[in-house]
């Protein structure tokens, strides 16, 4: 079996069938994602081997071309220069404190090159203890949408797209299904004789989509969060098609933001801004989570439907609805174990 | 066969408690059935991961991001509130005070009110509530009344509307109504039912969404039923 078959085999195992239909639909017919995607990682894989193969074995004349900045994909530039290393770093997970600090030093510099920003990127990383938890009240969202506008605002979401980490789904009391769930309503809130229900990625402590990634560059930190190292990520979309609950999102187009709008505030893993071909999520706001801030979505919430907090703490609030509330999880049956709850009053 | 999910259904709030019991028995019928699909070989559980892992946190430092936030510490009548639990003010925050501006003797409550046309109560029914429920006419306006008698600041409201909605007043308590301001970590401050709720119209306004919704996955699930599906291979 060659290696792509063998990765085409691998992630086929863990998609469900209905998944693996709707990849093919997005794809207009035949079942050529797979295919795609598979040579998409075959051929960044043997970029970077090759490349850095390239290199090792010249290994005193690849140092000499970064030293010297006459990097080979082009002009002396230190943007060049800047480029040309980036493409050569590591996976986030396996680089040291030094070269996470140095690979976060040379993308403020491209920002400021590139766009004239000033953008602080994090590397905050998780903290002992602390494992994060989320829960929605249903009986208390109105439908508003603050969390929906605060969410874009904060991770710096492609406006061009209408990119949203959250759904709203409003949905007719009475209903036994979510099939009939509604996430395209307008109009003044709340209906008569509805509820809402927020979806978002639920951060699951078994993630099918982390399992199924055929070049690991999505995972789970200490604190629970499921992130994507964005420059890692190879953009074969398996992680969308294998997450039961529509969590993922993928950039089709080149994320557009209002200069004046980004949030310079940010996190590697987090919000700063993407480029197009790969993956992003909620990632519960890890640049501001990680500083005990709340997040976005809770933060804005009016209504209080939003509650955020350690699970490993016996006296926090998302303690206090899991002890005393009915709370239930969507598609519990999957064994994925979100880590969102939903409950009602 | 598996239950895919279920969805409690939620009746307008003044049927709520009877159906989250039809909630609890979905809620059972779900995790009695719902062991089937496992991802193998041991799908570890948040429940036992909690277990193993509960204890001391290392919390952020979180004493700058609340600094701004004017609080007073919470007193619930009857229980030891712990020192790190504050509540947001609202004496700061109305457009009146200070009441003894105009208010320094009883309001004489036989004549019509003559002011305040802005304040139309929507609150439980007239027989029940009267601007007197709630505000002393013969003490000074600095405060609120309690139903048998008594001063409640109103930093304190929460006091005030418990006496009434004690369920409401126990999960804001706890965490699970009203909500945590500023930080996750650290000092907890919660914000006050006045802060949410307006006294004289408590019920939240119909308003339109601040943002419309992504053109994109509008169902929450496959129309055609992922379950059936899968079952079949
Ligand atoms: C600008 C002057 C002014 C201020 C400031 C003011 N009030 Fe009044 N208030 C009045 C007047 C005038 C009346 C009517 C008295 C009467 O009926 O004789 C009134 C009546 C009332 C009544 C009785 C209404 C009724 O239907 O009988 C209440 C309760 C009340 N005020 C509360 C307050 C509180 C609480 C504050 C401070 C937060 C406040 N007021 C501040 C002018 C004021
Ligand atoms: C259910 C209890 C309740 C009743 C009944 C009630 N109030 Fe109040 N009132 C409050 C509370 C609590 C506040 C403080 C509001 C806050 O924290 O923002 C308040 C505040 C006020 C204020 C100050 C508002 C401001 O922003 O300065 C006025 C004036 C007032 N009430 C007048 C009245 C009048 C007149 C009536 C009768 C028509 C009335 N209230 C009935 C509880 C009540
Ligand atoms: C004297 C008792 C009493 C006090 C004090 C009181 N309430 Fe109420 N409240 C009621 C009653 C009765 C209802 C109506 C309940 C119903 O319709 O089922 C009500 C209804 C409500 C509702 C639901 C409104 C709706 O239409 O959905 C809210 C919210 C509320 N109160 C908040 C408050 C807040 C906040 C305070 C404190 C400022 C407060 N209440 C103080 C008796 C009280
Ligand atoms: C973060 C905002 C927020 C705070 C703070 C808050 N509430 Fe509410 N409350 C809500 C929302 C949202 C609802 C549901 C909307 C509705 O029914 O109008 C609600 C509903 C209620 C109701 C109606 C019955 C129910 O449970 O649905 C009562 C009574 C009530 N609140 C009392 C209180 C009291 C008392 C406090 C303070 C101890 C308080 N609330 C604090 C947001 C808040």
């Amino acid at each position: 079996m060659s290696n792509r078959e063998k990765i085409a085999e691998k992630v086929r195992q863990w998609l469900k069938p209905a998944d693996r239909r709707r990849l093919r639909r997005d794809d207009g017919g035949a079942d050529t994602r797979f295919a795609e995607g598979a040579d998409a990682v075959m051929n960044k894989r043997l970029d970077r081997r090759q490349a850095l193969k390239a290199m090792v074995t010249g290994a005193a004349a690849g140092a000499a071309v970064v030293q010297t900045a006459c990097s080979p994909l082009g002009g002396g530039s230190e943007k060049a220069q800047l480029n040309w290393e980036e493409y050569f770093k590591k996976n986030y997970r396996l680089m040291t404190d030094e070269e996470r600090a140095a690979t976060v030093t040379r993308l403020e510099r491209l920002s400021k090159l590139e766009q004239n920003a000033d953008p602080h990127i994090q590397t905050t990383p998780p903290q002992k203890g602390v494992l994060f938890g989320y829960a929605f009240n249903i009986s208390k969202c109105q439908g508003y949408m603050d969390c929906v506008k605060a969410c874009i605002e904060e991770n710096n979401l492609d406006r061009g797209s209408n990119m949203q980490y959250i759904r709203i789904f409003e949905i007719e009391n009475g209903q036994d299904g979510l099939a009939s769930a509604n996430g395209d309503f307008y109009h003044e809130v709340p209906a008569e004789g509805h509820y809402y229900l927020g979806t978002q990625c639920f951060h699951c402590e078994n993630p099918p989509c982390v399992k199924v990634c055929p070049v690991g560059a999505t995972w789970k930190e200490d604190d629970g969060i499921v992130v994507v190292d964005y420059d890692w990520c190879i953009g074969c979309r398996y992680c969308e098609a294998a997450c039961p609950y529509f969590g993922r999102r993928f950039n089709w187009s080149t994320p557009q933001i209002p200069a004046d709008e980004v949030n310079q505030e940010q996190h590697y893993l987090g919000n700063r801004p993407r480029k197009k071909g790969v993956m992003e999520k909620c990632t519960f706001c890890v640049q501001r989570t990680r500083k005990g801030k709340l997040p976005a979505c809770v933060e804005a919430c009016p209504t209080g439907a939003r509650v955020f907090g350690n699970l490993l703490d016996p006296d926090s609030e998302i303690r206090y609805v899991l002890a005393n509330k009915k709370v239930f999880r969507l598609k519990e049956e999957l064994g994925t174990e979100p880590k969102f709850w939903y409950f009602t009053d | 066969m598996p239950h895919e999910f279920f969805v409690p259904s939620i009746p307008h709030h003044r049927r709520r408690r009877a159906t989250s019991l039809w909630a609890i028995s979905l809620l059972l019928l779900t995790v009695s059935t719902g062991c089937v699909d496992l991802d193998p070989p041991h799908p570890s559980r948040v429940k036992d991961t909690i277990a193993a892992n509960e204890g001391h946190a290392e919390e952020p430092e979180a004493a700058h991001l609340i600094a701004d936030v004017t609080r007073v510490p919470v007193s619930l009548p009857g229980s030891v509130s712990p020192e790190d639990y504050f509540v947001e003010t609202r004496a700061d925050q109305l457009m009146h005070a200070p009441c003894a501006q105009c208010h320094s003797d009883a309001i004489p409550l036989e004549n019509e009110p003559k002011a305040h046309w802005d304040i139309e109560l929507q609150h439980a029914g007239s027989d029940t509530m009267t601007c007197t429920t709630c505000h002393d006419p013969d003490k000074h306006m600095e405060s609120l009344a309690y139903l048998k008698g008594g001063e409640v600041p109103f930093d304190h409201s929460y006091r005030l509307c418990g006496q009434c909605h004690f369920e409401q007043l126990r999960d804001w308590d706890g965490g699970s109504h009203g909500k945590r301001v500023a930080a996750w970590a650290g000092d907890r401050i919660v914000r006050n039912c006045t802060g949410c709720h307006d006294p004289h119209r408590p019920a939240f306004p119909k308003r339109w969404p601040v943002h419309n919704p992504s053109p994109t996955e509008t169902r929450l699930m496959d129309g055609d039923g992922h379950d059936k599906e899968s079952s079949h291979e």
